[in-house]
């Protein structure tokens, strides 16, 4: 197995991933214990419970928007203080503090809605998120043309949404920062997980009825520069209302 | 922290865990001031409860809090539920800082209210600034507004909100 070439002690490979950030909220979402490992630009984020503690090499990886190779290998307790043991791991406290170091992301998918074209990229759960709670607001909204009424709340440059459908029980919560939404979480009453990233648009934009919109400002955003897959672009191009992806 | 502990068990329906890392956990089934179920530790009942609060003052490091819905026998009114999907939020809200989740849970747990004592919402529209908050309220139904400012308040004065003026 692949395990067997990588390290006999490190534990076990569970998944292959391409996208880097597709792998690290895996990691998150299932709480890992063990390592997500880049075999080029080489890269090893020890994780715990989903939290990163360490990582060492080369954090270029996460400005590759594809191909690159990915596996998350899960460990036990020995094998994990076995390989932080290693002298070139730097030390993480948070998604943040590791989010913080990396400068650049590229971003493979989005929501064309009325012909624009808004990225988005999971990299926070929208709800982790801290707002200014000194200066915010909410609005019951009647809305009949979906597209139009999340277009005009997409347009902000920097705004954090909780979004409520009375009618039909949904609840999609969003974080734009700079004009690119950075979190997007749909729940749904059926639904056990939460779905994340662009297809979280896929059910609201046909969703008309009654929405309570609450709104505020996120108190800070992470200093990334996001760098838009030109491949959605072209995509977009093609797409009136939709999710497009890379 | 211990007194919002205090607050979730005298305003909510919840069921509880708490856990200090590398410390003591338990969990506690607690409804509108009543202490249903209670274990930390080795202890039960009333005394679990005190020794998790004193426990909890004297732990300066970050505390798991995780919230379920009580069990089902204790959770018969719908009011009750509104109150403790905000209280539950907010709590956790003093473990991290605010989320815009935390607001929008305020925002429908305050609505649900209204709906439960018999007002069909008809328009609404809510901004705060600064502790003050300006409500826009429009509803079918027969609430007076210091009853509805009333509501508002307890469900947004976690948030720091202090009055609330027609607007």
């Amino acid at each position: 197995m692949m395990v067997m070439d990588i390290c006999w002690s490190c534990g076990q490979l569970t998944h292959k991933y391409k996208n880097m950030l597709n792998a690290l909220n895996y990691a998150r979402s299932k709480g890992l214990k063990g390592k997500i490992s880049v075999k080029w630009p080489t890269l090893d984020i020890l994780m715990v419970d989903g939290v990163p503690i360490a990582y060492k090499g080369d954090l270029t990886a996460f400005s590759i928007g594809r191909d690159v190779d990915i596996s998350i290998i899960e460990m036990s307790d020995p094998e994990l203080i076995v390989e932080s043991n290693d002298k070139d791991y730097i030390k993480l406290d948070s998604i943040e503090s590791l989010l913080s170091l990396i400068k650049e992301v590229v971003v493979t998918e989005g929501v064309v809605l009325e012909g624009i074209l808004f990225p988005v990229i999971h990299l926070f759960e929208p709800g982790s998120v801290a707002v200014d709670d000194k200066k915010w607001g909410s609005d019951l909204l009647v809305v009949d043309t979906p597209v139009l009424t999340l277009k005009d709340l997409l347009m902000a440059d920097t705004m954090a949404y909780n979004i409520v459908s009375v009618t039909d029980r949904w609840v999609l919560d969003i974080v734009i920062c700079n004009k690119v939404v950075i979190g997007a979480s749909l729940s749904m009453p059926e639904q056990v997980e939460p779905i994340t990233g662009a297809d979280a648009f896929n059910y609201p934009i046909e969703s008309p009825g009654k929405w309570i919109v609450t709104h505020a400002k996120p108190l800070s955003c992470p200093p990334i520069n996001f760098k838009i897959d030109r491949r959605i672009v072209e995509k977009a191009k093609n797409v009136v209302t939709g999710v497009v992806k890379a | 922290m211990v007194s919002s502990m205090q607050k979730i068990k005298d305003s909510s329906c919840v069921k509880i865990e708490v856990e200090i890392p590398k410390g003591k956990r338990g969990s506690f089934v607690v409804c509108n001031g009543t202490i249903h179920d209670a274990k930390w530790g080795e202890l039960k009942g009333e005394e679990a409860w005190r020794k998790m609060l004193d426990d909890l003052k004297s732990s300066p490091k970050l505390v798991n809090i995780l919230f379920y819905p009580p069990p089902e026998e204790i959770s018969l009114l719908e009011e009750m539920s509104a109150d403790a999907l905000v209280s539950s939020d907010v709590a956790s809200g003093y473990v991290a800082s605010y989320g815009i989740v935390s607001l929008g849970k305020a925002v429908l747990g305050f609505l649900h209210q209204l709906e439960a004592l018999g007002a069909d919402v008809r328009e609404f529209r809510l901004k705060v600034d600064n502790g003050t908050a300006r409500l826009h309220v429009e509803i079918l139904g027969d609430i007076p507004w210091d009853r509805i400012v009333e509501i508002a308040l307890r469900y947004l004065s976690d948030f720091g909100i202090e009055r609330i003026l027609p607007g």
